[in-house]
């Protein structure tokens, strides 16, 4: 086990830096892209971000919901994905001053090109574009779940990425509990458990984003297989701290502020599969945002 | 066996997370627009106007290129959305002092400026608050015909140009003091087209 455990995190951290370094200059984008917005018009370019984002992070720690108080180390790489519609690419903003105070349809940061309003003269003022192209959002993480002590276990996610050149340090920590809720009650027709997890992520100096969510989950195991879901209640905030680009002298250029992701209710069903010490799980997330989340693990 | 077991348990995990790294690197890959970043910069010019005359007269100047140059961008386009005045600094200057004038804009190397906007009349209490110049909520400022569009066409030139901004007026000191001392700063709120 340890000889494939090391191999297992070896090819993780590989997929981290594969994934950072091949997006390195959207990184770059990213940050410079934010950092000409002022806080009226950042969230909204932001939001479908932070909804996808959100709903990722909060996806990917279900699974069976019968915890045996029996030795448990699994390490998993968990995909997951949100869908990117019309809806996603667009938002409303009001144009700066001096330009007509109505709202204007111009490109989220995964929309395309950035609305261009006609003022007094002539001039004219460019919203920024888009930055991604996406049709679904995806993220990778890997997840170590430690357990099962007193039908309890942990769950851990964590990444971190020391920023070079143009590329922002990265970091990602979290933590989730289970609990078995089927011993309270003898027999039932299903496994209960509740969950609650929470994560932190940073990018660079400009945002760093809290995600908790609290879980209801049940499964019923068939052999290697197991069909499970539930319900979930979470919360995704985003802070933002910067300075508006080229305008550091100017009233009014620090950016502060904090604002959150728009789902906060969802349900989920999925199947596992557990092949001695391969365990696959893939399972769809219904709420504000729809979740696709797959996962392969390793360990007993 | 138990080595050769231990190496097949490798083997099946090397190649399944290889499979996932390919996927992952896939996703990367395609996900960045070829799409210009707009970067805002704000060119301040700060005149300083020292005088126990009723005339003032001061010129800054503004190099582009060297702006460019700064962003460390393959700059694709150029152009200004917005044209501030204000009065920043005013020492003991009495606030009820009124100033005239106007805001000339020339090419470095050109002899003749061109006029953009006129003020008349206006407090140095009024000007306080940053006036854009594109606004009509203060009465007193107005527009040069054809000085934007003149502004606008600089700003289009390739390559950038440097610019000279000239503010010249009067002074109304409305009876009061002899010397006025004030920080009369113009703001060119601009937008750089980059190739990320």
């Amino acid at each position: 086990m340890k000889i494939s455990n090391r191999l297992s995190l070896s090819i993780l951290i590989c997929i981290l830096v594969v994934c950072i370094s091949t997006s390195a200059n959207s990184q770059n984008q990213f940050e410079d892209a934010i950092e000409q917005f002022e806080s009226e018009s950042v969230t909204g370019y932001l939001q479908p971000f932070l909804n996808g984002f959100g709903a990722n992070l909060n996806s990917g720690f279900a699974g069976t919901a019968k915890l045996e108080n029996k030795l448990v180390i699994r390490l998993e790489a968990v995909g997951m994905a949100t869908l990117i519609g019309d809806a996603e690419e667009t938002f409303k903003a009001i144009p700066p001053a001096p330009f007509n105070q109505q709202k204007v349809e111009t490109a989220t940061i995964f929309g395309d090109q950035g609305a261009t309003v006609i003022g007094a003269e002539g001039i004219q003022y460019k919203y920024q574009n888009g930055v991604f192209d996406l049709d679904y959002f995806p993220l990778a993480v890997p997840q170590l779940t430690i357990g099962n002590y007193y039908h309890t276990q942990v769950k851990l996610r964590y990444f971190g990425y020391t920023g070079q050149d143009d590329v922002p340090d990265i970091q990602l920590l979290g933590l989730g509990i289970q609990h078995e809720l089927t011993q309270y009650f003898g027999e039932l027709p299903l496994d209960l458990s509740v969950a609650l997890f929470y994560q932190q992520f940073k990018i660079g100096d400009i945002i760093e984003s809290d995600a908790i969510a609290i879980a209801g989950m049940g499964s019923k195991e068939f052999g290697i297989l197991t069909i499970y879901g539930g319900v979930q209640y979470e919360k995704t905030q985003m802070d933002l701290n910067y300075t508006r680009s080229g305008s550091s002298d100017i009233e009014n250029s620090q950016v502060d502020l904090t604002f959150d992701a728009e789902n906060s209710i969802r349900g989920y069903a999925g199947l596992g599969l557990d092949l001695s010490i391969v365990h696959i799980r893939t399972d769809i997330n219904i709420g504000n945002v729809s979740v696709l989340s797959a996962s392969i693990g390793f360990g007993i | 066996m138990k080595k050769n077991r231990a190496y097949n348990i490798g083997i099946l995990i090397n190649t399944t997370l290889l499979f996932f790294l390919m996927v992952v690197t896939f996703a990367c890959e395609d996900m960045i627009r070829d799409n210009f970043l707009i970067l805002e910069e704000v060119a301040e010019f700060e005149y300083t106007i020292d005088t126990d005359d009723v005339n003032y007269n001061e010129t800054e100047s503004v190099n582009l290129q060297s702006i460019i140059n700064d962003l460390d961008s393959d700059v694709e386009d150029i152009s200004f959305y917005n044209f501030t005045l204000q009065v920043t600094n005013t020492y003991e200057t009495p606030l009820n002092t009124e100033i005239s004038g106007t805001i000339r804009v020339k090419q470095s190397s050109d002899s003749q400026y061109e006029s953009i906007v006129n003020f008349t009349n206006i407090t140095l209490e009024e000007f306080q608050t940053e006036r854009s110049i594109f606004s009509d909520e203060l009465t007193g400022i107005s527009l040069v015909s054809g000085g934007v569009a003149y502004l606008i066409d600089l700003y289009d030139q390739q390559p950038a140009p440097t610019l000279d901004f000239n503010v010249r007026g009067t002074i109304d000191r409305n009876g009061e003091g002899q010397n006025t001392t004030f920080d009369f700063t113009v703001r060119v709120y601009s937008q750089f087209e980059t190739d990320p």
